[in-house]
């Protein structure tokens, strides 16, 4: 008993004149009295530890350590993971539209007649279910190719067309013109067009027919 | 006499950086953070030989090395998290140094959490 007491005295001074000086070369600030805490619970473990000895109960202070970091370092790996999955996810959505619209643009334009404007698909990124990456639905813009531009394809396909020399532009008119030729049309011939464009999608991407939405500029 | 060194290089850093204040603000800035990393480090390496006698001497009194051991990492971490926060202040960007103030508590927190799931557990099997 007496050796019990001489060790148990024993530690809590050492503890305690330890603790003293970590006191004293701990920064002041605002930190000092979460460290002073924590100071006082270790003064504290050290005052009890002996007691569970006596108790005949096996106490390992650090497998408790070090089972409670895995814990936590557990945690912020899983955490960590997720994140890292999650955006994982989002640059494979984000690569697969920009191919996918790349894809529909090369397709689109293989048709003669017509222009590609802008093309946006928009797809299923919920990457829990079995349908992520399915395709919802298609907005392609389209313009119809005037006799000049089919031409200009021609001798661009040939050679480097020259660079026609600046004159002057009336701002006004233009921006009114270019107006009135934005608006959309539903003319027959624009409804065959999209009709076959639809349809050139649908047999290549095997997208359906009703999720395509196509606009034709005059 | 290294206090005399430190001593000197604080005072020289602090003439220099009210001479060229005026002129030239981001150069002071840039003074004081250096002086404060110079003064940082000299103080640091001496450090060191205090924190090996604080554990042979937990050593020899057969005290458990893990307190030592946290309480080393939680002293590093405040040290740390106090220097950037100073700094941060010097800058006059007082939200980000009370910021830098609360990573380091929440840190020390974590690394905490052992100590006090372990004084819990004691005072469970202290109980009849």
């Amino acid at each position: 008993m007496l050796e019990f007491m001489k060790s148990w005295i024993i530690n809590i001074v050492t503890i305690s004149i330890i603790l003293i000086l970590f006191e004293i070369i701990i920064p002041s600030g605002k930190i000092k009295k979460i460290i002073n805490l924590i100071s006082g619970f270790i003064l504290l473990i050290v005052i009890i530890n002996p007691f569970i000895a006596l108790k005949n109960q096996d106490y390992d202070l650090s497998r408790i350590v070090v089972s409670d970091s895995l814990y936590i370092d557990k945690k912020e790996i899983e955490k960590g993971s997720r994140l890292l999955n999650e955006t994982q996810m989002k640059q494979i959505a984000s690569v697969y539209k920009n191919k996918l619209i790349s894809e529909i643009k090369n397709k689109a334009a293989a048709l003669e007649g017509i222009q590609v404007l802008k093309v946006d698909v928009e797809i299923n990124e919920d990457n829990t279910g079995d349908s992520f990456g399915e395709i919802k639905s298609v907005y392609i813009e389209l313009k119809k190719a005037s006799e000049q531009d089919k031409e200009k394809k021609a001798e661009d396909s040939i050679k480097i067309s020259p660079v026609l020399s600046v004159r002057k532009v009336d701002i006004t008119e233009r921006a009114g013109k270019q107006k009135a030729r934005t608006s959309k049309t539903s003319d027959p011939g624009s409804t065959g067009l999209a009709e076959k464009v639809k349809e050139d999608l649908n047999t290549a991407f095997e997208i359906p027919k009703d999720c395509i939405v196509v606009s034709i500029i005059e | 006499m290294d206090i005399l060194q430190i001593v000197c290089i604080g005072i020289i850093a602090v003439v220099l950086s009210s001479t060229i204040k005026k002129q030239r603000p981001e150069i002071a800035l840039q003074l004081s953070i250096a002086t404060g990393l110079i003064i940082f480090i000299v103080v640091i390496v001496k450090l060191s030989a205090v924190i090996d006698f604080l554990q042979a001497f937990s050593r020899k009194a057969s005290i458990d090395s893990t307190y030592i051991n946290i309480l080393l990492k939680i002293v590093g971490i405040a040290y740390i998290a106090e220097f950037g926060a100073e700094v941060c202040k010097d800058a006059g960007e007082s939200s980000i140094a009370s910021k830098i103030e609360l990573a380091g508590k929440v840190t020390i927190v974590i690394l905490a959490v052992p100590i006090i799931s372990s004084l819990l557990d004691l005072v469970v099997k202290l109980m009849p």
